[in-house]
């Protein structure tokens, strides 16, 4: 029993560490995921279920946020699933009044719903390969990131959580935008060109350094090759306070 | 504000929104590509403040509780053994004063004057309320005779100090006036007779000019006082004063005219001059010491030299 805890305690020590430990931790646990939504729902829980996907990242949050002193993990997860399910729930409710595009209409023997009599305006083979082009955006720049060292995870992890910080980083990435010869070094020695791009700015060097794996994403994202993702953070590039 | 899917995992996914804030978020079967809004963030833990170990927390336990109790103990010595106010009792001819506490207690009778005294000689007060000292007193100076029936009890309180000053007029009125006597009961302490001083001491009277000489002064720093005759030589004499004695100051008067010696009687000796400084001797060196001249020693008179009349 004592090695089963210590043994857990390592691995959530890992999966702290290493996102595919961590997806691996949620893989053995899964059975205890589905139980505690179960638990919530009163009936077993669907793959396609959002309340299976949100008790799973209530258990990622678990480990993250988990140490010894709060006590047993499992019981400390169950809680954090409950407490997640509880603000969806009550998330939710506030539609309550409004009709599912998949309630049936007639009889359940036509097998109509909602959403078959309400005009789609929606153009799906375009979206689709907009979707394309951006997963391939977004593959060749995880690929690039690679080469600085740099994982996306990472870049989530460092990225900066005040306004404040936000803003003198969002600086950093106008002056380099429209300086190219720093671009051009960034990608030339594959090194942030802090102490210019600091000097430019007008930012805290400190601060910069603090989030130097958030601004090599950036940074990525500004030279040539990511028109899409360049066009979906275009608070940045105009150089716009973030709201 | 729409995010973009970067990466997903089997629990979570890493979107990026239009402000390139790059964040955690429940993978609601998103794929990479899709712009989703409204997703589910994560929350971060919240920084635990530092925890505080139990040797310390004992340690502000026990602070805390000695503050309480000295706090505690402070206001309570303060509201029962600090003299808040005053009230002053007027018997005829004994007069006293109370220092009472803001609980009402009186902490101390102090006599004004000897009546009074002798009213309080094997006293207590301690834990009385100034009614029943009042009355009690009363009591006694009605038994040692220094107010006779009929005769006016002043009381002198301060009103603004006195939680229900009304009340403590009433009661004592009626504690007053249950002993004969008639109450003059007063708010203000300044009205209070104030009791005779005690006589001054006579102001010290100055030294008789009796000519004895004044006490030597404190020898100054810096000046070399000169040295002691020697002992061997009888005729070396003590250098004489610098300066006459002052004579001391009396009213102006007329100096009286010697007698004139009586004829027959031995013609008195000159009262002995003082011994004229050498006019031309030049000052002595500061390192060596003084020596007056040699003379011969002045012969002091056989009888006492009669002084003129003041």
């Amino acid at each position: 029993m004592k090695l089963d805890v210590h043994r857990l305690l390592a691995e959530i020590n890992e999966a702290k560490k290493d996102p595919r430990a961590c997806d691996r931790l949620i893989e053995q646990y899964m059975p205890f995921i589905r139980s505690e939504t179960s638990k919530f729902l009163k009936r077993d829980p669907s793959p396609e279920d959002d309340e299976l996907s949100i008790a799973m990242f209530a258990f990622y949050e678990a480990i993250r946020s988990y140490s010894p002193l709060k006590g047993a993990f499992l019981k400390y997860a169950a809680l954090q699933i409950r407490s997640r399910l509880i603000d969806n729930y009550r998330k939710e409710r506030r539609h309550q009044g409004q009709v599912s595009l998949d309630a049936p209409i007639g009889s359940e023997e036509d097998g109509l719903t909602l959403m078959d009599t309400v005009q789609d305006e929606s153009r799906p083979f375009e979206e689709f390969g907009v979707r394309e082009a951006t997963r391939q955006e977004i593959a060749h720049l995880t690929a690039q990131m690679e080469e600085f060292g740099v994982k996306l995870t990472d870049v989530a992890d460092n990225a900066p959580q005040q306004q404040r910080t936000l803003a003198a980083c969002q600086k950093a990435v106008c002056y380099a935008r429209n300086n190219k010869d720093v671009l051009d070094e960034f990608l030339r020695t594959k090194r942030v060109p802090l102490t210019r791009l600091a000097e430019g700015a007008g930012v805290e060097k400190k601060t910069l350094e603090r989030h130097r794996r958030y601004l090599v994403a950036v940074l990525l994202v500004c030279t040539n090759g990511y028109e899409i993702m360049r066009g979906h953070i275009m608070q940045v590039l105009k150089g716009g306070e973030a709201s | 504000m729409k995010y973009m899917v970067m990466e997903c995992h089997k629990a979570y996914a890493i979107l990026m929104d239009e402000a390139s804030q790059v964040v955690y978020a429940a993978n609601l079967h998103y794929e990479v590509g899709q712009t989703v809004e409204n997703p589910v963030l994560l929350q971060e833990p919240e920084t635990a403040a530092p925890r505080i170990s139990v040797t310390m927390k004992r340690c502000i336990a026990v602070a805390a509780c000695a503050v309480l109790m000295l706090g505690g103990g402070a206001l309570y010595y303060r509201g029962n053994y600090t003299p808040y106010s005053s009230v002053m009792v007027c018997a005829d001819e004994a007069n006293l004063c109370m220092e009472v506490s803001r609980s009402g207690k009186v902490l101390s009778v102090q006599p004004l004057n000897q009546d009074a005294a002798l009213l309080l000689s094997d006293y207590t007060c301690s834990g009385k309320d100034p009614v029943t000292v009042t009355s009690e007193l009363i009591e006694r100076a009605v038994e040692n005779g220094v107010v006779q029936k009929g005769d006016t009890v002043g009381v002198y309180y301060q009103k603004e100090k006195n939680k229900d000053p009304e009340q403590f007029e009433k009661t004592v009125e009626q504690s007053i006036a249950s002993h004969e006597l008639q109450a003059d009961v007063h708010g203000e302490l300044d009205q209070a007779p104030v009791p005779p001083a005690a006589p001054a001491e006579p102001p010290v009277a100055p030294a008789p000019p009796d000519g004895k000489e004044e006490p030597p002064a404190p020898p100054q720093p810096g000046k070399e006082e000169p040295a002691p005759p020697a002992p061997h030589d009888p005729k070396v004499e003590p250098p004489a004063p610098a300066e006459p004695p002052v004579k001391p100051e009396t009213p102006a008067q007329d100096p009286a005219p010697v007698t004139p010696p009586e004829p027959g009687t031995e013609t008195p000796p000159e009262p002995p001059l003082p011994p004229e400084a050498p006019a031309e001797e030049k000052p002595a060196p500061a390192d060596t010491v003084p020596v007056p001249p040699a003379e011969a020693p002045v012969k002091l008179p056989d009888h006492p030299v009669q002084m003129p009349p003041v």
